[in-house]
């Protein structure tokens, strides 16, 4: 039984169709990447599993069970973190996580506390006031609030933003460390490939409101061809070579784009090199993140 | 016949000059007697008749020192006369003044006979009193005219006390109505049109009664 | 339920706007006590001078009954400014820091994070007009001591100081009454933005309007006076007639009501539809 699954969700602003029929599965114990420029609809899909924002029309299951319009029962086993936290900058950390442990109603709030922030190393730093706090931190607190109630699913919504390369980096460490040690579920949503290339197992491209590309993230990576980037001394010889075997070329500028199977570039550039074409650069590059590198322009 | 016109002109003059007379030692000795009572205090109870204003009735003592001094001590607020009945009487007669016998008159079933008293003093406030004044001389009733204050008429009604001091005081003064504008009253919700200003000042009547019980005079 | 409305309760006590309504509730009542001190009966001149000429006037005027009468007339226009800067921010204010959804990811209904809030705006209001109007009699006890009510109401009413205080305790009902409208009113409005002072400017603005309409269109608009919620922000002082008009004040209290209710319901509806964009 999936964790989370979501079938055919809709969101209309007005006349503006933000979400269209969007659907995935999350099983538990996966990293699941929700990947997608700023504006797909990653954001707009996260509020509506967590009862944020009413979908237009389509079902949201969790634990196999259907949520409904005001059901906010199966939120005691979700934590989330959605944009930048928000907390009292005038209390400390410890007194902040009191806060939302009395929300919580939890019942041993000092030891749990403890456990959480523990966690996301920042104990030493739980008296301290949050207005105190480097962004890094403030983003650590808010994941903090998040596994307070100890949740089966946690939703991180571009934890990484405002990070720094070492910040990004212990947060990476710190969704690894939920995920296998905790063995929480997690979502992650990016427009970073690179960063969802690296936390998550599954994942899923979105833009524009709808699924382009769902699945194991390696799997996705590997099964795409690579598209190959040739400049040669003579790029109409080459086109000519190119059209000859069938293979279909896009011309860009002083150079020439080939799809081509990854298993298959080394007897290609052969069969090139001895039909005589001089290649003077070649660049390969996965179709992924050739897609991802255009729709984020 | 020019001598009996000229008696009768002489003999009508005494008699005018004798009631003139009469008049005058009836308003001098209920005056007196006025002045003759002793300090006193006793229990009064005050009952304000005025269109624009609402009070309960008031209780408490008042304390009298001749010849005019008057102390009240009433629980809560009160409006009291500014003058005591008989300062009231004193007004009249403190500077010369004329008398004239104008007969009799029942009041409060007694036989009372009328002196108009008119101050000499063409300066003095008081234009004119006019006072009923019983056998024992006791005044029952006085009106008052004044210039500046308005006219009084004074009601006092006797019980059987040894001094001249009533049971019962009413006293009638004009009062000039009163109108505040809603943003001093904080009365938001009053009719505060155009106020006409020949309205208010158009005199009305109100009066103040002072019940008077358990009179306990100074001794010697 | 009961620990949102602590929760609530507890931030609107971090909040330091929340301290600003009665620190300038007590300003107010020491600024206006201390001059009535001072320049008491010189007013008081101003205002008996022809009673003055027709009495002789016997007793202390300006005692606590009238100090905290004349008080509570005044704080009639700021005390709805001093509850709005709380309760309107309520929703707003968090859905513009983003703190709203952070509530709203809790598995509590909209509901009941709805009613908590407004029960917590409920109580500050109350709280802030009890505040005004006990220390406005304890202190006005503590400089002038008691006496009788002088209310200027069409006549002169003098109300013994035995049979006073019953009745601010009945004005300050409908006074709490009016104030819970306005926080009704300010949490409805609340619901509907994502900014923090529109429901305040919003709020206090409605409040200018109607009472502005009632002041200078009397005439035209006499049909719907008695439906318009600011008509009976001063109701309280018919307790202080010698005939209490108990219709009028039963009218004014279910209208009040009524409004609490309209504002409470069109603000729940509201909070639970909309979409959290913020």
């Amino acid at each position: 039984m999936p964790l989370l699954e979501v079938k055919n969700l809709n969101k209309y602003f007005n006349s503006f169709h933000a979400v269209r029929d969007l659907n995935f599965k999350i099983e538990k114990g996966d990293v699941y990447g929700f990947l997608g420029p700023n504006g797909a609809g990653k954001s707009t899909s996260l509020r509506m599993i967590l009862g944020l924002i009413y979908p237009s029309s389509g079902e949201i299951y969790f634990k196999d069970e259907k949520i409904t319009k005001y059901d906010r029962k199966y939120l005691s086993q979700i934590g989330a973190l959605i944009e930048r936290p928000d907390f009292y900058e005038n209390l400390s950390a410890y007194n902040n996580l009191k806060i939302f442990a009395r929300l919580a109603d939890l019942k041993e709030k000092e030891a749990r506390i403890e456990t959480v922030l523990k966690e996301v190393d920042l104990w030493d730093r739980r008296a301290s006031k949050v207005k105190t706090y480097s962004q890094g931190m403030k983003q650590r607190l808010g994941i903090a609030q998040a596994l307070l109630h100890e949740p089966e699913l946690i939703i991180l919504d571009e934890p990484s933003n405002g990070l720094d390369p070492k910040g990004q980096a212990d947060m990476r460490e710190l969704i690894h460390r939920i995920s296998s040690e905790l063995q929480i579920t997690v979502i992650i949503s990016s427009h970073i490939l690179s960063e969802i290339e690296l936390i998550a197992n599954r994942m899923l491209i979105i833009n524009k409101g709808q699924r382009i590309a769902e699945g194991n993230v390696h799997e996705l990576m590997e099964s795409m061809e690579m598209i190959l980037e040739i400049r040669a001394t003579d790029q109409s010889y080459l086109l000519e070579k190119l059209k000859e075997r069938n293979i279909i070329a896009e011309v860009k500028a002083d150079r020439v784009s080939v799809q081509i199977a990854e298993a298959e570039i080394a007897g290609f550039l052969k069969s090139m090199v001895d039909a005589g074409v001089e290649i003077t650069e070649m660049r390969q590059i996965k179709t992924l993140e050739e897609y991802f590198l255009n729709i984020t322009k | 016949m020019k001598n009996s016109l000229l008696l009768v002109l002489v003999l009508l003059s005494f008699s005018g000059f004798g009631q003139s007379a009469y008049a005058d030692s009836l308003i001098k000795k209920a005056i007196k007697k006025m002045q003759d009572v002793p300090a006193y205090e006793c229990d009064v109870l005050v009952d304000l008749d005025v269109s624009f204003i609402n009070i309960d009735q008031r209780k408490g003592k008042v304390y009298f020192l001749p010849p005019d001094s008057i102390r009240y001590d009433i629980k809560g607020f009160a409006f009291l006369p500014k003058k005591g009945y008989n300062g009231h009487a004193y007004s009249v007669t403190e500077s010369d003044f004329v008398a004239l016998y104008l007969g009799t008159e029942l009041v409060h079933e007694m036989r009372c006979e009328i002196v108009k008293v008119i101050p000499n003093d063409i300066e003095s406030d008081v234009v004119l009193g006019q006072f009923w004044i019983d056998a024992k001389a006791r005044i029952h009733k006085m009106i008052i005219v004044t210039k500046e204050g308005g006219n009084y008429e004074i009601d006092l009604q006797y019980g059987s006390e040894k001094y001249p001091v009533p049971i019962k005081a009413t006293i009638k003064f004009d009062v000039q109505e009163m109108k505040l504008p809603k943003t001093m009253t904080g009365d938001l919700e009053a009719d505060d049109a155009v106020l006409d200003e020949k309205e208010l000042k158009k005199s009305k009547k109100g009066s103040i009664t002072i019940t008077y019980s358990n009179y306990v005079f100074a001794k010697g | 339920m009961r620990q949102l409305i602590r929760i609530e309760l507890f931030k609107i006590s971090k909040r330091p706007r929340t301290y600003i309504g009665f620190g300038t509730i007590a300003f107010i009542v020491l600024a206006f006590e201390f001059a009535a001190m001072g320049n008491g009966q010189a007013l008081f001149g101003l205002v008996f001078k022809n009673l003055q000429g027709m009495f002789r006037m016997e007793g202390n005027i300006i005692n606590v009954n009238f100090v905290t009468y004349l008080l509570m007339n005044t704080l009639l226009f700021q005390v709805p400014i001093l509850v709005v800067l709380v309760t309107g921010d309520m929703i707003s204010g968090e859905a513009s820091k983003g703190s709203l959804r952070l509530l709203l990811q809790r598995p509590y209904s909209r509901t009941q994070i709805y009613f908590a809030k407004w029960i917590a705006a409920s109580i500050y209001t109350v709280t802030l007009v009890l505040f005004a109007g006990l220390l406005a009699y304890g202190l006005g006890y503590l400089l002038f001591g008691d006496g009788d009510l002088f209310v200027f109401r069409q006549m002169i009413n003098i109300i013994n100081a035995d049979d006073v205080v019953w009745r601010f305790g009945f004005g300050l009902g409908i006074g709490v009454l009016a104030m819970l409208v306005v926080s009704s009113l300010s949490l409805m409005i609340s619901s509907f933005v994502n900014n923090s002072i529109g429901p305040i400017v919003g709020t206090i603005a409605v409040i200018i309007v109607l009472t502005v309409l009632s002041t200078l269109m009397v005439n035209l608009i006499a049909p719907i006076l008695p439906y318009l919620f600011t008509t009976h922000f001063i109701k309280w002082q018919y307790f202080f007639d010698s005939e209490i008009d108990w219709p009028t004040i039963n009218n004014a209290v279910l209208v009040l009501i009524a409004y609490i209710v309209v504002f409470t319901g069109v603000g729940w509806w509201n909070f639970r539809r909309k979409d959290i964009l913020t």
